[in-house]
């Protein structure tokens, strides 16, 4: 074939695509340390340059300091939790057990409902009254709590709405990993006297899964850092700040406020936090390629 | 093998444990057929009668037929202009040789380690020097590319042998041809694949239409759903008949599609 044709439609087919990323995704992170670098609120309408007086702004403030606190607190509970529990489904709804792919999908629905949809259940279940959770509380004994009206307790009820909703896409990158392991490991424990269950588990299962632990660890570190949605819909970021994360802090600085300068300041430290995130498993996955 | 008893303790916990997974959208689903006046009054989990009349009030309340429209018009531009845009790039990526390809392919790949939420203010501003701030487009033509889609098509088309488009390259087709005539029709279960996950992340996608749209008339369903839990607070009957009608699309195509989906998501996880 003639390759300068080919490089001509080669460029004529990735036009679309490109020019797309290229002015949503590539020119904007460019953009986005510009504005970091102004002093600009949107309301008024112009743009000064001020260096990193944003980031020097930002790094001393309470609201943002609770913000990054209020991130880490989410992003190491939701994380572990949800790993946790959707591992505990895939060896619970392991292929060894016959017609129990209705389950899977029963476990599954929840991450197909929406943000809004799943946060909507769960100010009712959550609520101090009429809800599901205190109505169990109050059946055994223990007092009711006012969850998502509480700064102790809004947090850990976000958290317990994004576990339930994530746990089932979790769980099928662990099916798919456990369906890796080759079936030989177990039956040749089994001839040297191990029995199925703990000690498989921790001398076969845990190891040879690690690959697909440490994608899911990336992933949801990942989605948990972003997450914004649950929050907006089930606090609104309060009571009293505590479940603002760092994407909420830079929705409700830009788009509230109108300081764009602050915004884009925490924007890019963010980009910093995700390249970091990205640099870590790039080693990570070297280490078990070796 | 696992005994007979061992394995009926485990079918008992693994029903178990998925009842409790799926009691908040059984609850759901009583609560909205319940008396409203007892909905509000308290929680439980058995029906008190049929009341369909909580969906028509739910539907009718703040505009949610205008806020479905706005969302399938938005879902179905972004799926399938995604789906085209990819089809194409994936196509130059697994079969074409060009200058600066390998660069380029890991450029395309970078763009899925930076969310959205993060740019959105760059974006905001693109948006508003184009004048498209509470218009279709600007719902729309950000979404229209995404790096996944490529990476998908890229992947699937390598596994296509070569030799299905060797004739037609030597009956004198070209590229474009042997993309729509041959590809695609080989291609249905990526294109299915694409479709499930953009379409659902599309219709569920709150960020988007908050940030970008401001008057009513341009909300979607997820936007409107957060306005009409605010107005109707602790009126549950009502509020989980709109969780239902706002649901049932994303949850009846995953249902429908549900190999593909659930094939996507496990090859995307071994790469």
């Amino acid at each position: 074939m003639n390759s300068r044709k080919d490089n001509l439609m080669a460029y004529l087919f990735l036009l679309p695509a490109c020019l797309l990323l290229g002015v949503f995704v590539l020119y904007p992170l460019l953009q986005l340390l510009w504005v970091s670098l102004n002093e600009w609120n949107i309301l008024k309408d112009q743009m000064t340059f001020v260096g990193v007086k944003n980031y020097q702004a930002i790094l001393a403030e309470d609201g943002f300091r609770q913000a990054l606190l209020n991130t880490i607190y989410y992003v190491a509970v939701t994380v572990p939790l949800g790993m946790a529990v959707s591992l505990g489904l895939a060896l619970l709804l392991n292929d060894k057990l016959r017609g129990v792919g209705f389950l899977r999908t029963a476990v599954f629905t929840p991450f197909v409902t929406s943000t809004v949809a799943a946060g909507v259940i769960f100010i009712w279940l959550m609520d101090y009254d009429r809800g599901l959770v205190n109505a169990a509380l109050n059946w055994l004994g223990i007092s009711r709590i006012n969850f998502l009206q509480s700064d102790q307790w809004a947090m850990p009820a976000v958290i317990l709405m994004t576990v339930w909703k994530q746990a089932g896409y979790n769980m099928i990158l662990f099916l798919a990993g456990l369906q890796s392991i080759p079936e030989m490991y177990y039956e040749a424990a089994a001839i040297d006297g191990a029995k199925r269950g703990w000690q498989t588990f921790r001398y076969i299962t845990w190891p040879l899964l690690w690959p697909t632990t440490f994608f899911v660890l990336v992933i949801s570190i990942i989605f948990a850092f972003r997450s914004f949605e649950q929050m907006f819909v089930m606090t609104r970021g309060g009571p009293v700040g505590s479940t603002t994360t760092l994407v909420y802090y830079i929705f409700d600085k830009a788009f509230k406020f109108g300081n764009m300068g602050h915004a884009a300041a925490i924007s890019t430290l963010m980009v910093l936090i995700v390249l970091l995130i990205t640099w870590l498993q790039f080693r990570g996955q070297k280490e078990f390629e070796m | 093998m696992e005994t007979p008893r061992k394995t009926y303790l485990h079918y008992a916990l693994a029903i178990l444990v998925t009842l409790i997974f799926v009691l908040p959208l059984l609850a759901m689903l009583v609560t909205s057929l319940r008396d409203p006046a007892k909905a509000a009054a308290g929680f439980s989990l058995l029906p008190d009668g049929l009341h369909w009349q909580n969906y028509v009030e739910a539907w009718r309340a703040t505009n949610f037929p205008r806020q479905f429209i706005n969302s399938l018009i938005m879902a179905l531009t972004v799926t399938a202009g995604q789906i085209f845009t990819s089809l194409l790039a994936g196509y130059a990526f697994a079969r074409m040789e060009f200058f600066g390809k390998k660069v380029l392919f890991l450029v395309v790949l970078s763009t899925l380690i930076i969310p959205f939420q993060i740019l959105v203010i760059p974006v905001f501003i693109i948006l508003v020097k184009l004048a498209w701030i509470n218009t279709y487009w600007a719902l729309i033509v950000p979404s229209l590319a995404n790096a996944f889609g490529i990476f998908l098509f890229t992947q699937f088309f390598k596994t296509i042998p070569y030799e299905l488009e060797e004739a037609a390259y030597i009956d004198g087709a070209s590229r474009w041809t042997v993309l729509w005539k041959i590809m695609v029709p080989l291609s249905k279960s990526a294109i299915t694949t694409l479709f499930l996950f953009t379409f659902i992340a599309e219709w569920n996608d709150l960020f988007k239409p908050l940030v970008f749209t401001s008057t009513k008339d341009m909300r979607t369903v997820q936007l409107g759903l957060t306005v009409f839990q605010e107005q109707f607070k602790v009126d549950y009957a009502l509020l989980m008949a709109a969780v239902v009608f706002v649901t049932v699309p994303s949850v009846l195509l995953f249902f429908l599609g549900q190999k593909q989906f659930v094939k996507g998501i496990a090859t995307s996880g071994l790469k």
